[in-house]
């Protein structure tokens, strides 16, 4: 009986109850908010945040991060490898904080932030170019030094081996 | 759909329509082997897709990160389970805290909705919302960077081929979708409400509410499936043990039908620990970038994009202002020499009572919050008339509960209704001044209520009348 039920189902009787029970909570919580009307503005908002997410940003970033990296094999060779993820690091950070941030860095916000706080909204897209400049900075200093360590280290390693005559 | 091939079409027969060599029809079993190979269900069902996947993402060669595999999703998910309960948990607190079943306090219809769930006790700390409700922000910000990350981890999973193959699978991709839709709605919609940015329609508070409910009940769905390939994850791999490794040895995961891991994996440009490092600056940036709206002090000033990050010189009234009272079109009615506060009591008994009979009675300085639901919070030292004491004065003793109706003639939060525990309370207070300073305008002059653990709004300024009920 549950072998057959297993095989036409696909899952387990459990698989199909929990589901039951979870897609009856949904029509619940929906039934609420639509009971307020705007049908059609809240599914898009709904569905809107998955699709823009699934199909509009993640292959945009991807791209991004991929043509970063052929461009920068191209005009620096394969040392950019080892370069990529201090660009990586700060840049991401850079973007989230600017989706998150959208409303006050563009200044979507502007009118409903004047009424509700009595001054003007300004001051946002300094602070987030300052960050994403200083981010980058440390970035790059970090990335500095452990070159200039790196370089150290083979350097010393390179006259180690000089001293001491190699063993065959 | 590809078209067909002509092998079995002979050179010399022109396929004209006139032509006497017109092909013969072809066979049964030749119009199947010219069409793609349908999917099947387990118990041999067709399904109304072909076997093979359409060119592009729908092939697994598509994706070829080596990080990808079962263990990053199940760690990524992990943190995001802890995330998620405290931030639903936070907003239940939040929910209860506007009591929702007194008066006019749900902006909503109440109709079939639970009960208030987690209540804060009467006699908690006065920073306690603050507290909550600056971790509900705070966490849902953090989140942003894990759930991206989450994301991206399974995003060949949505172009899985075949779409589904039982109806399990496709309860349960449905299921994703409320998953999925309702994590990235909560936490659009709550970093826009702290930015008071609202693109929509719908109501904010009504869709926030419920799609917590959809995103927990969906999220408690997916950890019942899930479970048992997150532990197989961790035991097969050990909970920590990739972490250790670094770029040159990060390997990836054996490939798997239907898994995560890369079927043709690229060579790995970053560690599994260095793209979790980078996730965890990301969150540490939004959080460092926020939370010093939630605590004040001078730890407002470093949360450089916190929206209530700034501060607006110095005085006893330079502290944060939600909707000034020129925006709200108070100003003439709250300036009025001759206002009276209403005061109704037992069987509707109303007296009036101008500013100067309120600050005749005894007065009480209290230092409290106003906590925003927006997460950010200010504690000033207000003094006033206990709320309590204003009850007796309206002829009840015994437990009341009181309606407050502001001066201001538009908006769902011109009036609020607190319960008799909080009419009680020692600290609850007709605040009639701020750190020593009659309140200015924007803080609510003539008089605003102001109580311990009640969200922001509900602190009403411009107070024209109070109305207590007994219970």
């Amino acid at each position: 009986m549950i072998a057959r039920f297993r095989r036409a189902y696909g899952s387990s009787p459990l698989h199909l109850i929990g589901h039951v029970v979870a897609f009856a909570a949904f029509v619940w919580a929906f039934s609420q908010i639509l009971g307020g009307g705007y049908v059609v503005n809240y599914v898009a908002w709904f569905v809107g945040a998955a699709v823009l997410h699934d199909v509009v940003l993640v292959p945009i970033y991807s791209l991004i991060d991929r043509v970063t990296r052929r461009e920068g094999r191209r005009a620096w060779g394969s040392s950019f490898g080892a370069a990529i993820n201090y660009v990586r690091a700060p840049a991401v950070i850079s973007a989230i904080l600017l989706l998150v941030y959208s409303p006050v860095i563009l200044g979507f916000s502007a009118k409903n932030y004047r009424d509700d706080t009595g001054h003007p909204l300004n001051g946002y897209v300094r602070n987030w170019l300052l960050i994403t400049v200083g981010m980058f900075l440390v970035s790059g200093l970090l990335f500095g030094g452990r070159r200039i360590r790196g370089r150290l280290l083979s350097d010393e390693a390179r006259l180690v081996s000089e001293r001491s005559p190699a063993r065959d | 759909m590809a078209p067909p091939t002509e092998p079995t079409r002979h050179r010399s027969t022109p396929a004209t329509p006139e032509g006497h060599g017109l092909p013969r029809p072809p066979s049964a079993d030749e119009i199947k082997a010219l069409l793609p190979d349908l999917a099947r269900t387990e118990s041999g069902i067709p399904l109304p897709f072909p076997e093979d996947p359409p060119p592009g993402p729908f092939r697994p060669s598509f994706w070829r990160s080596p990080l990808r595999g079962t263990w990053l999703t199940a760690f990524l998910g992990s943190m995001l389970l802890v995330l998620v309960v405290v931030s639903f948990l936070t907003g239940l607190i939040s929910h209860a805290a506007y009591k929702p079943d007194l008066g006019h306090n749900f902006t909503f219809p109440k109709k079939d909705d639970l009960p208030p769930l987690i209540d804060l006790p009467q006699g908690a700390p006065a920073w306690l919302y603050a507290f909550t409700q600056g971790l509900h922000i705070t966490i849902g910000l953090i989140t942003v960077p894990v759930i991206l990350a989450k994301l991206w981890s399974v995003i060949p999973k949505l172009f899985a081929w075949p779409p589904f193959r039982s109806p399990a699978q496709l309860l349960e991709r449905l299921s994703v979708l409320a998953l999925v839709g309702g994590g990235l709605f909560e936490l659009t919609t709550g970093i826009l409400d702290i930015q008071v940015w609202y693109p929509w329609h719908f109501s904010f508070v009504t869709a926030h509410y419920y799609g917590g409910w959809v995103f927990i009940c969906a999220l408690a769905l997916h950890f019942f499936v899930k479970l048992p390939t997150v532990r197989r994850a961790y035991r097969e791999q050990g909970v920590l043990k990739p972490l250790r490794a670094n770029l040159a040895e990060t390997v990836p995961e054996p490939y798997e039908p239907g898994g995560l891991a890369p079927a043709s994996p690229a060579a790995p440009t970053i560690s599994r620990r260095g793209l979790l490092a980078m996730v965890g600056g990301a969150s540490a940036a939004l959080l460092v970038a926020n939370f010093g709206e939630s605590i004040g002090g001078p730890l407002r000033r470093i949360s450089l994009l916190a929206p209530r990050g700034r501060v607006f010189g110095t005085g006893p009234n330079a502290f944060q202002i939600n909707k000034t009272a020129q925006f709200v079109g108070v100003t003439k009615a709250a300036g009025n020499p001759d206002y009276a506060l209403e005061l109704v009591g037992a069987g509707g008994h109303t007296t009036h009572l101008s500013r100067a009979q309120l600050l005749s009675m005894a007065q009480h300085t209290r230092e409290l919050p106003i906590a925003c639901v927006e997460g950010w919070s200010t504690t000033q030292h207000w003094t006033g008339v206990r709320l309590s004491d204003l009850k007796r004065l309206s002829g009840i003793d015994g437990d009341a509960v009181l309606h407050v109706f502001s001066l201001q003639t538009d908006g769902p939060f011109r009036q609020a209704t607190y319960a008799p525990g909080q009419v009680d309370d020692d600290r609850s207070l007709l605040a009639l001044s701020v750190n020593g300073a009659d309140l200015s305008l924007d803080h609510g002059y003539p008089a605003r209520t102001i109580l311990p653990n009640v969200p922001g709004v509900h602190n009403t300024k411009w107070i024209g009348s109070m109305k207590f009920y007994p219970a």
